[in-house]
C-alpha cells in the first residue's frame, strides 16, 4: 500500500477525532486548560529559580525558558498524535477489540498508532512553540532557513525517541495484563526531559543520554536554536531514534504473535 | 461504633494489596523525578553555599522527606474511586448500611496508604540510604513528635480535600479535570516542586493562608526544624483550621449531593 493511501487515512481519522471532540466541548476546554497550567507551573519553577541564581549548569534564564518551551512543544506534539492511542492499547488487548485493528488491510501498528488524535494537546504545543518565540526574542537570536529546517528535523527525531520508547513499553501488554502502571510511569520520564543535560553528571547521564534519551530530546533542539549544534549528539538522537523505531517494531510484531484475542 | 470501621479498614487492606506491585511500580517511577531533582537543584548549587536560605543537603534533605511523607499519606485513587461510587451506582450499598460514608472512605484512605507505605519501603528505604550523607537529621525528640503530628494533620487534610473533589463526580460526568487542576496548584502552592519560602515574600504570606502549604511544605519544615515557636505554633493551627474547614465542606457537599443521587445500577 502506497504512502498517500496511509497519508489520506491518517486524515481521515484526525477528521474524525476532532468532530467526535467536538461533541465534548466543555470536557476539552477543561483538559486544554490543565495543560495549560501544568505549562505554566514549569515557567513558575524557573522564575523561582532564577529569582536566586544567575545561571544553572550554563543555561541562562531565557535559554532555560526556551529549553522548557521546546520540550513542551514536543511532549503535546507527541501526545497530540500518538501518545493517547498507547493509553488505549492495553485495554484493546485485554478485552480482544484489537481484532478489529488486525482485520484492517494497512499495518497494525500504523492503526494502533494513529487511531486517535488530540486536537487540544496541538494547540497546547502551539502555546510551547509560542514561549519559544518570546524566549528567542529575548535573547536576540537570529533564525535562519537553515536553523528552522534544522529545528524540524530535530522535532521529528524527539517524536521519534518518545514515539519508539512509549510503544515499547506498551507493547509489553501483549504479555503482561496490568501494565497500566508502566503507561502513567513514563510521564515521570517527561520531567527529566526539561532539564538541562550538562547538571546530570556519570552513569545517571549515560543512561538518559543513551538507553532513554531523555536528554536529547529536547536539549539537542534548544541548543541548536542558540546556535550551540553538537553534530556528534545531533547523529546520536538521529541514529538512536531511528534504531529504536525499528527495535519497537520488531517488538509489536513479536506481541502481535504473543495476541491470543480474549473475545468470543 | 468503632469496630464497624476497623473492619472496612481490614477489608481495604485486603482489597489494597491487591494493587502492591502497582503500589511498587509508581513509586519506583517516582524516583526518577527525585534524580532529577538531585541532579539539578546540584546545578543550581554548583559555587553556591546557600540559596533561599537553604544549604545543598538542606535542599536534598527537603525533597527526600518528601518522598517518605508521600509514600505515607499521599492518596492514590481515592478521589477516582469516589466518582466511581457515585457514577456506578455502588454508593447504594453503603447508603444502605448503617455507616458514615466520610468515615467509610476515611477508614478506607488509612489501610491503602498502609498497604502503600509498606509495598514502597523498599525504594523509600534505598533512596534515603544512598542520600544519608547528605541529609539533615533532626536531634531533638520534640521535633520528632511534632513532625508526627504535623504528618497526621497532613494525611488528614489530603483526605479532606480528596473527598470533597471525589464528591464533585454528583455533579460532574467527569472528575479528571479538576483533580489534575487541584493536583496542580497542591504541587505548586503546596510546596512539592520547590519549598514555598524560596517563593517572594508576598507570594510565600499567600501561599501560608492556603491548605496547600499544610500538605506537604509545613509537615516539611516542621522536621527540617527551622521554623520559629510562634511560626510553628501558627502552622498547627492553620492546618487544623484547614482541616476543619475542609471536613465541613466535604459534609455539606455530601448532603447537597445525596439531593441529587440517582442510584444509577448498583
Amino acid at each position: 500500500m502506497s504512502w498517500s493511501r496511509y497519508l489520506k487515512i491518517w486524515l481521515a481519522q484526525i477528521r474524525y477525532s476532532l468532530v467526535r471532540e467536538m461533541m465534548f466541548k466543555a470536557n476539552f476546554l477543561l483538559w486544554l486548560g490543565t495543560e495549560t497550567m501544568w505549562f505554566s507551573l514549569q515557567l513558575i519553577f524557573v522564575e523561582v529559580v532564577y529569582g536566586h541564581v544567575g545561571e544553572v549548569a550554563g543555561w541562562s534564564r531565557y535559554e532555560m525558558i526556551l529549553l522548557v518551551g521546546v520540550n513542551h512543544w514536543i511532549q503535546q506534539l507527541f501526545q497530540a498524535f500518538f501518545m493517547v492511542n498507547f493509553f488505549n492499547l492495553p485495554e484493546l488487548i485485554r478485552t480482544g477489540k484489537l481484532d478489529f485493528y488486525l482485520a484492517q488491510p494497512v499495518s497494525p501498528q500504523f492503526l494502533v498508532s494513529t487511531r486517535l488524535f488530540e486536537p487540544g494537546a496541538l494547540i497546547n504545543g502551539a502555546l510551547g512553540l509560542g514561549v519559544c518565540g518570546y524566549a528567542i526574542l529575548h535573547l536576540g537570536l537570529s533564525i535562519t532557513p537553515l536553523g528552522v529546517g534544522l529545528f524540524i528535523l530535530l522535532t521529528g527525531f524527539g517524536v521519534m525517541i518518545h514515539y519508539s520508547l512509549l510503544l515499547a513499553l506498551v507493547t509489553l501488554s501483549f504479555w503482561i495484563v496490568r501494565s497500566q502502571g508502566l503507561i502513567y510511569g513514563y510521564y515521570n520520564l517527561f520531567q527529566i526531559s526539561r532539564l538541562p543535560r550538562q547538571a546530570f553528571k556519570g552513569m545517571v547521564r549515560i543512561i538518559f543520554t543513551f538507553a532513554l534519551p531523555m536528554l536529547l530530546v529536547a536539549n539537542v533542539p534548544s541548543e541548536a536554536l542558540l546556535g550551540r549544534v553538537n553534530w556528534n549528539l545531533l547523529g546520536v538522537m538521529g541514529g538512536l531514534g531511528t534504531l529504536f523505531f525499528l527495535a519497537t517494531h520488531f517488538l509489536f510484531n513479536r506481541g502481535l504473535r504473543a495476541y491470543g484475542s480474549a473475545s468470543s | 461504633m468503632l469496630k464497624r470501621y476497623w473492619h472496612v479498614f481490614l477489608i481495604g487492606f485486603q482489597n489494597a494489596l491487591v494493587y502492591r506491585w502497582n503500589f511498587l511500580l509508581r513509586c519506583c517511577f517516582s524516583l526518577v523525578p527525585l534524580l532529577g531533582t538531585i541532579f539539578f537543584w546540584g546545578a543550581i548549587y554548583q559555587g553556591k553555599g546557600n540559596v533561599g536560605g537553604y544549604s545543598y543537603e538542606g535542599m536534598i534533605s527537603y525533597f527526600v522527606a518528601l518522598l517518605v511523607l508521600d509514600a505515607l499519606t499521599s492518596p492514590t485513587e481515592d478521589d477516582f474511586q469516589i466518582a466511581a461510587d457515585i457514577r456506578e451506582g455502588m454508593m447504594n450499598q453503603v447508603l444502605l448500611k448503617p455507616v458514615n460514608y466520610g468515615a467509610y472512605r476515611l477508614a478506607l484512605y488509612f489501610s491503602g496508604r498502609m498497604v502503600y507505605a509498606m509495598s514502597t519501603i523498599v525504594p523509600v528505604g534505598v533512596a534515603v540510604f544512598w542520600l544519608r550523607s547528605r541529609l539533615n537529621w533532626p536531634k531533638e525528640i520534640d521535633v520528632w513528635l511534632l513532625t508526627i503530628l504535623a504528618v497526621l494533620g497532613s494525611g488528614f487534610l489530603q483526605f479532606a480535600i480528596t473527598f470533597c473533589t471525589g464528591l464533585l463526580a454528583f455533579w460532574l460526568l467527569d472528575v479528571g479535570g479538576v483533580i489534575f487542576i487541584l493536583f496542580g496548584l497542591e504541587y505548586v502552592a503546596g510546596g512539592h516542586v520547590f519549598p514555598l519560602n524560596l517563593l517572594p515574600q508576598p507570594l510565600y504570606q499567600v501561599a501560608l493562608h492556603l491548605p496547600f502549604a499544610y500538605e506537604y511544605y509545613f509537615p516539611i519544615a516542621v522536621f527540617g526544624g527551622q521554623l520559629s515557636e510562634a511560626e510553628l505554633w501558627r502552622g498547627f493551627l492553620l492546618q487544623w483550621l484547614w482541616i476543619g474547614l475542609m471536613s465541613g465542606l466535604g459534609w455539606a457537599t455530601w448532603r447537597q449531593g445525596l439531593k441529587k443521587y440517582t442510584a444509577v445500577g448498583g
